[in-house]
């Protein structure tokens, strides 16, 4: 029997937008793809409620919110551990939670990881655009009213009754190192970059700095013997692309990255460990190892059948 | 000739001859064209830029070296002379005001008017679009006109600020923070509410502007707002 359901903010958290799988297609034009900075979190939390694997789902970074619940509803909690709470008693992470009328979530102390990721079973009703929920890029957030949640807004979610419970197994929840290897691919410009300066970026653990958001990364510690050579011409840039500035620091580019840069690229993070980078945060230490594009593939297929186990 | 690069694990970055430049932009135009009718299995998104090209992929559907290999094979077919769709011409109204116009026409040594002259006496190809949601990168303005940006970029650039850095001409789609000279703003949303038409620019229009004053420019805004624009007068 199809009900409404209503969730309230009584406080919006640190940085909580709506996500799905974002809005891909339209880089020419200048639109970033956007979606969930760690899309494993998002989908393994959207299969526990058994909602479709890309449906909207609430990010939330490193503080949460509080949400009251105007029925009952069906949710889950993947990704990083921010002592979630129904009603000031714990509430368990990956698995499907039911939480009665009137009742509170709420989040304490972020204990791993940075971002977690709320499924709410139901069909969210938000205005789209360009075929997602996504939060807009800040500029045009205006286009995505609904998705950047502030203090005092509410969700619409048209729910049922069906009632589901699902798990992941503890051996299956991923771990968020705050010191981790990434996987990169040789970036464009890699061949400008002096022998040093390349080795100087595999050989050490470079420190996510305060300037991290869901544009990008920026990282501590410049470069050894980076010549700046003239910016290059303006070019497109994928999330995961690795940027470094005039100065010899890399920024990590991340799912609102505009579309297009002038700044050389030195390596590009592969698609299957940007979930990973997703969890980390300031201060955590981020390592590079270089694969080629094989190895690339190889890692995503895994990632998919991990997923898919799950 | 195109050099032919990986751009992580999911795209591939086709480089043209580094410079801006009309012709080598055509040549992007072209290929991009040329490569969208071949309908590649696996490619998902084009991204042109001034002197390059990305194709984003879905790394489940298909792979670098296959896709390289596809693309070898077209570009050695396309003559970009023949292949172009013809560019659109755009004409759009732009009110004089801008904050920085007076700064401008000092550092040039010119007249205001004789800024406002130049900016609108030739028409600008729209080589990318980026950084904003539609924002155009167009150009190539002439030498006297050439200025960099402002050493201390502005938190807020009102939507439909009309702008100058380097050789490049723009339009802000949206408010943002920015750091180009800004000469005057256009009524005409360059970012639009309709979905099935948000982005007024693509890649390869070419933009001619044209002085309107303060009263048009006030009758332009109700006429859009009442539906009422004719948008005839933007094209051709």
């Amino acid at each position: 029997m199809a009900r409404r359901l209503s969730i309230h903010f009584r406080k919006p958290g640190l940085w909580t937008t709506v996500q799905d799988a974002g809005r891909a297609g339209h880089q020419a034009y200048g639109v970033p793809e956007g979606g969930a900075a760690d899309q494993s979190s998002c989908r393994l939390a959207n299969w526990l409620v058994d909602n479709p694997a890309h449906a909207p789902v609430l990010e939330i970074t490193m503080n949460g919110p509080t949400v009251e619940f105007s029925e009952s509803a069906q949710i889950a909690l993947c990704g990083a551990n921010i002592e979630a709470k129904i009603d000031g008693q714990m509430c368990p992470m990956y698995q499907t939670v039911t939480v009665s009328k009137g009742s509170t979530l709420s989040f304490g102390r972020l204990v791993k990881g940075c971002r977690t990721y709320l499924a709410i079973r139901g069909e969210w009703q938000l205005q789209p655009w360009l075929g997602s929920v996504s939060a807009a890029p800040r500029q045009a957030a205006d286009r995505t009213p609904d998705s950047y949640v502030k203090k005092g807004d509410a969700l619409s979610i048209e729910t049922d009754d069906q009632v589901v419970r699902r798990e992941i197994e503890e051996t299956l929840r991923p771990t968020y190192p705050t010191r981790l290897r990434l996987r990169v691919v040789a970036g464009p410009e890699l061949r400008n970059f002096s022998p040093v300066s390349v080795a100087y970026f595999f050989s050490r653990g470079f420190e996510i700095s305060n300037q991290a958001d869901r544009m990008g990364y920026r990282l501590e510690q410049a470069i050894w013997q980076y010549t700046a050579s003239e910016e290059l011409i303006s070019s497109a840039v994928l999330p995961g692309t690795i940027q470094v500035t005039g100065s010899g620091q890399a920024i990590v580019l991340m799912p609102d990255a505009q579309t297009s840069g002038g700044y050389p690229r030195i390596a590009s993070v592969i698609t299957a460990d940007l979930d990973r980078l997703a969890q980390t945060k300031p201060g955590d230490e981020l390592w590079f190892t270089l694969v080629n594009q094989e190895e690339a593939q190889m890692a995503l297929q895994e990632r998919e059948n991990d997923l898919q186990r799950s | 000739m195109i050099d032919m690069m990986a751009l992580g694990d999911r795209a591939i970055l086709l480089n043209f001859d580094q410079r801006i430049d009309a012709t080598i932009n055509d040549e992007v135009i072209a290929l991009t064209q040329k490569l969208k009718q071949q309908q590649l299995r696996g490619v998902l998104t084009f991204v042109p830029a001034y002197c390059s090209l990305t194709l984003i992929y879905d790394p489940f559907q298909t792979n670098y070296s296959r896709l390289a290999s596809q693309i070898k094979a077209v570009y050695e077919e396309v003559d970009s002379a023949n292949e172009q769709e013809a560019p659109r011409h755009m004409t759009i109204p732009v009110c004089y005001n801008g904050p920085d116009l007076a700064e401008v026409a000092d550092l040039k040594e010119l007249a205001v008017d004789e800024v406002i002259a130049k900016h609108t006496a030739s028409s600008y190809r729209v080589y990318m679009i980026g950084f904003l949601p539609g924002f155009p990168y167009m150009g190539k303005l002439g030498e006297e006109l050439r200025c960099s940006r402002r050493p201390v970029p502005r938190r807020e650039v009102p939507a439909g600020s009309v702008a100058i850095a380097g050789l490049q001409t723009g339009i802000y789609p949206l408010t943002a923070p920015g750091g180009w000279q800004l000469i005057g703003q256009t009524p005409i949303p360059v970012f639009r509410e309709d979905p099935s038409n948000p982005f007024l620019f693509r890649v390869g229009d070419q933009v001619q502007f044209r002085p309107i004053e303060e009263a048009e420019y006030e009758t332009i805004i109700k006429q859009l707002k009442a539906d009422q624009f004719d948008w005839a007068t933007i094209y051709g």
